[in-house]
């Protein structure tokens, strides 16, 4: 798992205000007015609260939250990973 | 050989020529001798057809140079329609016997065909284990005239695997009503190029599954037409419908307007080469998870338009978006500044759509606001929100702005008119003007009493014993809200006051009051809304399970609502109005509980005021802070999940009366 960080801000283009949310990394032209720290899972996992074991996609860790509270566990669904050449058998025909 | 043989040799010769020259319809000289020949020769007509009969019995390379008009007359006979013949799919013999594997370079055209049933061709020319096998030698597929599909399997995986087919063509299909009416039809066809449906604007039905991988793995179509589509509904129906066209730069999606389906268009365009997208009338979408997935792994994606969506276009949903850009790094994707407030906190959007650094702005029917104020402490606000730095983006329609100086008591509502894309406006705001008193007058001192203009509450100043005011800058014909908070010792009171351009006072008669601890009453039954005691009401529950079993002290008995636009609204009323600071949810399971709710509170079960917003943990008990500020008769509570079942409802409140 890691944490990326979600920057919330405004940017001046053309003498328009822009307000704009850029995921992971830090604008440089805009003025930024909130940083949220979210968990993510590595891919095809979730996480898992330890305590209430309930199962998130990420996590905005406020309120005293951090990444300790979580455990990554395996996603039922995996990736679709067929290719040309690797051609599923049809299930039924007529 | 003697001179008498030669010379007998060259008459027999001359006699042949003559002979011939008569079968060509010479005119033959009295004379036949070699003198005459030339113009025997020369009398030959032009022109003539050769006619006669010729068997053909196989395919091959026939001779027809003396027989132009040869009817042909193939053995065992065989028809053509729609371009396909018997041995195009079952193959020829050949002179010796031997059984040929059918022709290649077949191009299927379905003239006159207007309408096809259910199933009719489905799995057809279908080059696995059912339909056709290993037969790959359609090279185009065209349907003309085909204007309606019924509901079912119509060419579900007809064309799937056939890797020599280069396009497939739909150019009067208007709609398809879903059900794997084009499942997997032409999956696998690695060498389809381009496919068009030019009139294609309703792909819709509840059960889905309509393009559900239909085009999967058409590793080389690099033209699309799907320039007509409107409307997508039903369960992943266009699923994967495009997955790994590769060659796929550029879609034309621009009359595309809703979206309902649950994962409608999930991963329709996973790994393709799509560069942008402009989805240029798309103002609903309110499938669950509809656009998952559907630009995955497009790494070459740099831009998404969305210009059409507004505040209303998501319904009950917030994870329309989902994954949608999952494996795609530094996609900018632009929304209108008008949804800003609406999705920004949506973990979808904060999560980037699970895409590497992407970029997210509101720079869509936006306009730039701004304010010079005099004085300049007066602060401005536009759509509820305090501006800062005097400087603000709006969407690019008719508004209002209120502006509001402390020292001076003094509020300004004021409108703006006629903004357009893109503009920059500035504004002059002047506090200083004449304005006019709106006053409370109470028969109590030192109470709270609150204005509320244009959405903004301020503190009325008490001008004057028991008199509370605030100064007036605008139109005529404004309501502006009151509250009279009566404090410990007195009732609440509200109302509106309309102006009218002079000074106004409005008298309100406070009575005595107490405030003590709400205990909430166990009920046996549902209560009357608006009656002389404790009561509860909902906007539906399966049956046998009414709201009163969450607060009738039993925890055997639920409350238990199932709604599929996962929005279940309980009120509970009291007669004395209460201030709630707490409300507990015992839920039965985590599964049906919710994880976002609304509290909102009113004195007529009509006009409502939300108290609060909150976000929590599903557990099988949450205890709320809801800490409101004023009393209500009645509360409502809207739980975000489509399925509740609570067992019962803690009330932690103040009563005053």
């Amino acid at each position: 798992m890691e944490i990326r960080t979600t920057y919330f801000g405004k940017f001046e283009k053309n003498g328009k205000i822009i307000s704009g949310i850029w995921c992971g990394t830090r604008p440089e032209d805009a003025t930024i007015t909130e940083e949220r720290d979210i968990l993510f899972p590595d891919e095809g996992k979730k996480l898992k609260h330890k305590e209430t074991e309930l199962l998130f996609d990420t996590i905005w860790l406020r309120d005293g939250d951090v990444a300790e509270n979580y455990e990554e566990i395996e996603e039922r669904n995996t990736p679709n990973d067929i290719t040309q050449q690797n051609l599923p058998p049809l299930d039924s025909g007529q | 050989m003697t001179i008498a043989s030669e010379i007998q040799r060259i008459k027999n010769n001359i006699a042949k020529a003559y002979t011939k020259c008569s079968s060509k319809g010479a005119t033959l000289p009295v004379t036949q001798n070699c003198a005459n020949l030339e113009s025997c020769i020369n009398s030959i007509p032009t022109g003539i057809t050769p006619t006669g009969t010729i068997s053909i019995t196989g395919n091959g390379t026939i001779d027809v140079t003396n027989y132009a008009q040869a009817s042909v007359n193939v053995s065992g006979g065989q028809s053509t329609k729609y371009g396909a013949t018997v041995d195009t799919f079952l193959g020829d013999i050949d002179s010796n016997g031997a059984l040929q594997m059918p022709r290649s370079g077949l191009y299927l055209t379905f003239n006159g065909v207007k309408s096809i049933g259910d199933s009719v061709l489905t799995y057809r020319f279908c080059v696995y284990n059912s339909g056709i096998y290993g037969i790959y030698n359609v090279m185009g597929v065209s349907f003309p005239d085909l204007e309606t599909v019924s509901s079912y399997n119509t060419l579900e995986r007809t064309f799937y695997g056939q890797d020599n087919l280069r396009e497939a063509l739909f150019p009067k299909l208007v709609n398809v009503p879903n059900t794997n009416n084009f499942r997997e039809a032409f999956a696998y066809c690695t060498d389809l190029e381009k496919v068009t449906f030019s009139s294609l604007r309703n792909v819709t039905g509840s059960s889905g599954y309509g393009f559900y991988r239909a085009f999967f793995c058409c590793s080389k179509m690099h033209t699309l037409d799907l320039s007509k589509l409107t409307n997508v509904g039903g369960s992943q129906t266009f699923y994967d419908a495009f997955g790994i066209c590769s060659a796929l730069k550029s879609v034309d999606l621009s009359s595309l307007t809703s979206v309902t389906g649950s994962s409608a268009m999930s991963s329709m365009f996973e790994r393709c080469g799509l560069i942008e997208v402009n989805f240029e009338s798309l103002s609903t979408i309110t499938g669950s998870s509809a656009m998952s997935s559907m630009f995955s792994e497009c790494t070459s994606l740099e831009n998404l338009w969305f210009p059409s969506l507004t505040p209303n276009s998501f319904g009950s949903y917030t994870n329309q978006f989902n994954y949608m850009l999952s494996g795609v790094t530094g996609c900018t994707v632009h929304f209108p500044i008008k949804i800003k407030n609406t999705i920004q906190n949506w973990s979808d959007v904060t999560n980037g759509f699970r895409g590497t650094n992407t970029v997210i702005l509101f720079d869509l029917k936006a306009a730039t606001l701004n304010f010079t104020c005099n004085p300049n402490t007066t602060q401005i606000y536009v759509d509820n929100e305090l501006v800062e730095n005097n400087t603000v983006d709006v969407p690019a329609e008719d508004m209002n702005y209120v502006a509001y100086d402390s020292s001076s008591n003094t509020v300004l509502l004021n409108s703006i008119t006629n903004l357009s894309d893109d503009e920059t406006r500035n504004i002059s705001v002047n506090l200083t003007q004449n304005k006019k008193k709106i006053t409370i007058s109470t028969n109590a001192s030192g109470i709270n009493v609150y204005f509320t203009v244009d959405g903004i509450t301020f503190n009325a100043l008490e001008e004057s014993s028991k008199n509370y005011t605030i100064n007036y800058i605008g139109d005529t014909g404004q309501n502006i809200l009151y509250f009279v908070d009566g404090g410990n010792n007195y009732s609440d009171a509200d109302g509106i006051i309309t102006t009218n351009g002079n000074n106004q006072t409005q008298s309100v008669s406070l009575s005595s009051a107490t405030i003590s601890n709400f205990s909430r009453p166990n009920l046996t039954a549902n209560g009357t809304m608006g009656g002389n005691s404790f009561a509860v009401s909902c906007d539906s529950a399966v049956s046998g399970y009414s709201p009163y079993t969450a607060v009738n002290g039993n925890t055997d008995y639920l409350w238990m609502v199932n709604n599929t636009d996962s929005i279940c609204k309980y009120t509970f009323y009291n007669p004395i109005p209460l201030k709630v600071s707490q409300i507990v949810n015992y839920y039965t399971s985590t599964t049906y509980s919710a994880a976002n709710f609304i509290i909102e509170g009113s004195n007529d079960n009509q006009n409502w005021t939300e108290i609060g917003t909150y976000t929590v943990t599903k557990t099988l008990t949450q205890t709320i802070p809801v800490n409101s500020t004023r009393y209500y008769k009645y509360h409502r509570i809207t739980y975000k999940n489509s399925t509740i079942r609570l067992k019962d409802l803690g009330i932690t409140a103040t009563q005053k009366g």
